[in-house]
Formats: C-alpha cells, sequence, structure tokens
C-alpha cells in the first residue's frame, strides 16, 4: 500500500470495487452457489450471484435455531482484515452508494446508530416471526433479485414487488440526497462490520506531527466524519478519500497488524 | 546516522513479530485441521435425557425423553434403544420403536416409557444402549451410546412431565458458545482497557479461527451453501407466502369435471422442508387431485433431489426454485403459489 502513490491508491479501489461487482453480481456462472459468505450487503437470490448474503443466511439459521458458528468465524475474520474497508472496497451496494455520492455532507450524526437498530431489528424479526424479514424490505435485494426475476419470468408485479421498488427508490433518493445515505444510517452489515473497525488490519493512519488540522479531509469524507480529530470512527469504510486529499499527507491507509495503541 | 539505525533496528523487530504473528495464525489453522481429520467419524448426535432423575411412585410409570440434536449436515438413521439391564420388575417401551431418520440441522425424539411393577422405595439403574447410523459419502458408521436411566422409586413422588423438552427449536452446541464466547468477551474487556492491541487482535483472531473451524466441523459452511442454493419465492419478496387450506371455486371444480379423462396426468411439487409457501402450493395439488381420478401427484424434497430438480427444470440460473409446481406431460413450470389454481388449470388444459 505504501508503493502507491495517493492518486493510485483511488485507481486501486475503483479496481477492487469492479472485482467485487464481478465477483458478487456476476459471480462465474455454472459453479453454482459456493460455501463462501460474501463480505458485504449481497443479496444471494440475485441470478448469478455465487456467495451466500451474511444478513440473508443469519436470518435463516434464526430461523432454524442453528448456532452460527460458520457465520461468526466468517464475519469476525473479514472485521479482523478490513473491518468497514468492505463498505469502501468491495461492497457492490456500497460501489452504488459510492458512485452516487454527491452530497458529503456532515448531518444527521446521530442517526448513524439506525443502522445498529436495522440489526438487532432484523435478528428480533427473524426470531420472533421465524421468516426472512430484512429481505423482503432490502433495496439489494430489490436491486439484485426482485428486478432480474421480473425479466426472468419467475417474479410478477405484485404487493412485494411494489413494497421492494420502494425501498429501493427511498433508499436511491436518500443516497443522491446523502453520500453514503445506506452505508451510514441503515446497512446491518454495516453494522456488523463497525464493530471490528478498531482492530482491523486494514485502517487508517494519523501522524499528529505532520497534520495542521486544515480540515480538507473532512470536506473529502463521504461518511461525514472527521478524520483529523478521529482517524479510528467506527464508521469509517477506510475508502482513503482523505488520505487522497490530505495537502500534507499526515493521513495514511495502510495494512498491518495493530501491535501499539496507533 | 544514529536514528537511521534505530528506526532499522526498530523495523526489524517489527518484521519479526509479524513473522511471529502469521506463522502463529497458520500452526493454529493446521491444528485444527488435524483435530477435524481425526475426529471425523465422531458421533454426529448430540444426546440429551430429560429428567436426569426419574422420580416416580412404586406401581407407576414415568417417561424419559431422549432428545436427539443433530447439529450436522449429515442425515443420520435408525436410531434405537437397547436394554441392557432393567432392574426386575420394571418395563421399558420405547415411542416411537426405532427413529427412521433424523434430519440435518434438527431434532429428533425417543419416549422411554418406564413401568414400575412392585418395586420397594430405593433408587435403582437402568442401562440401555443407543444405537444409530449415519453415511458420510461411501462409508457408513454405526454409533453406539451408552445411557443410563437412574430411578427413584418413592411413595407420592409425582412424576415429571417430559412434553416441554426439546420441542421447538434446536440450541445444540449453545453451551460451548456460551463458555467460549464469556471467557473471551472476559479477556478482550481486560486487554482493550490495558490497551494492549496484540493481545486483542489475537484474541479477535482466535474467534474467527475457531468459529470458523467449528462451523466447518459441523458443516454449516454446506447448510450455508443449501440455503444459497435454494430460492424459495416468499423468502426475498418475490411473492406473499400463502398458508391454509386452497379453497377450489365452483369455476374451477367444474371445469376440472369436464376434462376428458381417463389419461392419467402426474403433477411433481418441488420442495424444500423451511419453504413457507411450499405446503399450500402441495395444497392446492392435493385439492386437483381429489377433484378428479387421473391427477396423481408426487412431493419432492430438492435437497434431498437436485438431481430431479436438474431433470425437471426447476433451476433458474443455479438456484433451485421452490415451490416449483411441475406438469412433466406439457413440461409446464409453475414457481410460486400465487394465483396457482387459475396457473395449475391453465396448464392442464394444455395437456396433450
Amino acid at each position: 500500500m505504501r508503493l502507491l502513490s495517493r492518486l493510485r491508491l483511488q485507481t486501486a479501489r475503483r479496481i477492487v470495487q469492479a472485482s467485487g461487482v464481478l465477483f458478487g453480481l456476476f459471480g462465474v456462472t455454472g459453479i453454482g452457489m459456493t460455501h463462501i459468505i460474501f463480505p458485504g450487503l449481497h443479496c444471494y437470490a440475485c441470478p448469478l450471484a455465487v456467495t451466500v448474503c451474511p444478513i440473508g443466511l443469519i436470518q435463516n439459521l434464526i430461523v432454524f435455531g442453528t448456532v452460527p458458528y460458520f457465520w461468526i468465524g466468517a464475519i469476525v475474520a473479514y472485521g479482523l482484515f478490513a473491518g468497514r474497508g468492505f463498505c469502501g472496497w468491495f461492497c457492490p451496494f456500497g460501489t452504488l452508494n459510492d458512485l452516487l455520492s454527491f452530497r458529503k455532507v456532515r448531518i444527521l450524526k446521530s442517526a448513524s446508530f439506525g443502522k445498529y437498530a436495522v440489526l438487532v431489528g432484523t435478528v428480533i424479526a427473524a426470531w420472533v416471526m421465524t421468516d426472512t424479514m430484512f429481505c423482503k424490505i432490502c433495496p439489494a435485494a430489490s436491486l439484485e433479485a426482485s428486478i432480474p426475476y421480473l425479466f426472468m419470468g419467475v417474479a410478477t408485479v405484485n404487493r412485494p414487488f411494489l413494497i421492494h421498488m420502494a425501498s429501493l427508490g427511498v433508499t436511491l433518493v436518500g443516497m443522491v440526497l446523502v453520500a453514503r445515505f445506506w452505508c451510514r444510517y441503515l446497512c446491518p452489515m454495516g453494522a456488523l462490520l463497525s464493530l471490528f473497525n478498531r482492530v482491523s488490519f486494514l485502517r487508517l493512519r494519523l501522524r499528529k506531527d505532520t497534520c495542521t488540522s486544515c480540515g480538507v479531509c473532512a470536506t473529502k469524507c463521504p461518511m461525514g466524519l472527521e478524520p483529523h480529530f478521529d482517524h479510528d470512527n467506527h464508521n469509517c469504510i477506510k475508502c482513503g478519500l482523505c488520505a487522497t486529499g490530505c495537502p500534507t499527507g499526515a493521513l495514511k491507509l495502510t495494512v498491518s497488524p495493530r501491535r501499539a495503541r496507533d | 546516522m544514529k536514528g537511521d539505525s534505530v528506526a532499522r533496528r526498530s523495523e526489524r523487530g517489527v518484521r519479526r513479530s509479524e513473522a511471529v504473528f502469521v506463522s502463529l495464525c497458520l500452526a493454529m489453522v493446521l491444528g485444527v485441521l488435524l483435530t477435524a481429520t481425526v475426529f471425523a467419524q465422531d458421533p454426529i448426535l448430540d444426546i440429551s435425557v430429560f429428567p436426569d432423575v426419574l422420580q416416580l411412585p412404586p406401581s407407576g410409570e414415568a417417561t424419559s425423553r431422549i432428545v436427539l440434536a443433530n447439529p450436522t449436515a449429515t442425515e443420520a438413521d435408525d436410531a434405537e434403544v437397547f436394554l441392557l439391564s432393567v432392574p426386575e420388575g420394571m418395563e421399558i417401551a420405547s415411542e416411537p420403536e426405532i427413529l427412521a431418520k433424523i434430519d440435518p440441522f434438527s431434532d429428533g425424539i425417543l419416549d422411554l416409557h418406564f413401568t414400575v411393577g412392585e418395586l420397594p422405595e430405593g433408587t435403582y439403574e437402568a442401562s440401555a444402549e443407543l444405537v444409530y447410523t449415519y453415511c458420510d459419502d461411501d462409508s457408513c458408521f454405526e454409533v453406539i451410546e451408552p445411557l443410563t436411566f437412574v430411578l427413584d422409586v418413592r411413595v407420592g413422588a409425582i412424576p415429571i412431565a417430559v412434553d416441554q423438552f426439546g420441542v421447538g427449536r434446536s440450541t445444540a452446541g449453545l453451551l460451548p458458545l456460551i463458555i467460549a464466547a464469556a471467557v473471551l468477551a472476559a479477556a478482550l474487556v481486560v486487554f482493550a482497557l490495558a490497551r494492549k492491541m496484540v493481545a486483542v487482535v489475537t484474541i479477535v483472531g482466535l474467534i474467527a479461527v475457531g468459529a470458523l473451524a467449528y462451523g466447518v466441523l459441523y458443516d454449516q459452511h454446506e447448510q450455508a451453501q443449501g440455503i444459497g442454493a435454494v430460492l424459495c419465492t416468499s423468502c426475498v419478496g418475490i411473492e406473499e407466502a400463502s398458508h391454509g387450506e386452497p379453497n377450489l371455486s365452483e369455476a374451477t371444480r367444474s371445469e376440472l369435471a369436464a376434462f376428458e379423462g381417463p389419461q392419467i396426468t402426474e403433477i411433481l411439487v418441488f420442495y424444500a422442508v423451511w419453504c413457507h409457501s411450499c405446503p399450500y402450493a402441495e395444497a392446492v395439488v392435493e385439492a386437483f387431485s381429489a377433484e378428479t381420478e387421473w391427477i396423481e401427484y408426487r412431493f419432492i424434497d430438492v435437497e434431498a433431489n437436485p438431481e430431479l430438480a436438474a431433470e425437471y427444470n426447476v433451476i433458474r440460473s443455479n438456484r433451485t426454485v421452490v415451490p416449483a409446481t411441475v406438469l412433466p406431460a406439457t413440461g409446464a413450470v409453475l414457481f410460486g403459489v400465487e394465483h396457482l389454481e387459475a396457473r395449475l388449470l391453465d396448464a392442464l388444459r394444455s395437456r396433450p
């Protein structure tokens, strides 16, 4: 990572994001579903998907009453490696959020805890109603399952379809109005990965001696954070836009196991 | 110059700690894999017996419930209790006598009814064996588990009702999770408070590797794949789940009666055990069959018969879609349950 110059960091991110879209949405067909849990919000019902959606899987496991060791292991491993870095670098729905990030505003900071409510609500709903309730309103499923299946003749325009379209519409409008609207306030997968942001190998480093607290990074951050004050925020998606924009090079994105308090 | 060499030396130290970290992780993974191969032929069922001590009055009856939790993706077959030693004057009957199969990730229940004759008060022991089989690819194993029942015969003892035990969702394997989680959480809090990042990262890594290995040992990766590979139409909101009895309309009944017979027509319903709409699709086909003499039907579990699902074309882009109602005579495949009555009637009209 250190070898990459600052501009090439964003090029690398675009390439990784593209591979995330290819791997997730257009997984090589013919091999069928694999055992891999996708490190992002991505519908496993998507016609070409070859990976399992972690949120969809955990709901099913709760319905079955299985203690989800495999799922926990996968999530913790992903979290340890990159934390929310997957939101900024890999998740196809995150990439859509990214492409619609026009207004990088710092508003509704406290609403970012909404995603934990969504996560807990998803789990409780799965337990109480023994059904995958979140999947029925998930905008990623709207985009990756509802619409393709409509064209494949499996789905028809009915009430569940319209609910999906409504949730997708609201999310898209939100994304246009507030950069990374879904990732910031609502994504249950982001909520899960954010728990590991402080221990993840992929992380942002701030050199306090060179930082002039100019605040340029805060204007670049799509998540509405202020990296010069809090570079290890639980909401940081490690996209590195702040590092790219930093005039003094005080912020850097690095991959290494954590040793001391840095 | 001096500062330079210090920096280089500290960098070397950093590299060494990285190497130690990586090799520790590797050693852990290797250890887990080794353990997995050694214990590959282990029993797969978690057996719990309720209650611990059977309390019953002389000349009374009591029931002991054996819950066989199957936390693996492998089906267990022919679970049966064989009595070894029973105190004289005591009779034990098993209900059911034999459990033909215990599905993956579900529970089986065997009730043992104890009847004592004129036994004096005291504590008795009965021993038995639980025998079951399971197959992994081509090799099959028979597992024998010893069971011991402690009976407390006392005047005035009231047997414990076992009806509520083992009913509902399986919680097989919960205890190790709780213990491990408690220990690791305590360690995490201690180290995080002391700001020892190395320890925190190592513990999180341990959790990841341990949980993954345990999950793979219990075939949970297969379960995840199975969940992803079958698409139930109501699950992701392609349609609403339908429940209850389908009531065929008068028009459908009369049209069915008017169909030319008696050419036998087969209808297949592909289902998954956990699919919410599948019972409704089955009920619709049953209702059709009840109206006529010439409709035969078969229900096929897609998870047990993937080759049939492929043969009858209910797979869409590598995903088996359930419920799917298939008319082999015309090759019509009807997904879901929305307007199934009308669609099925329509499909029947076009049969040769």
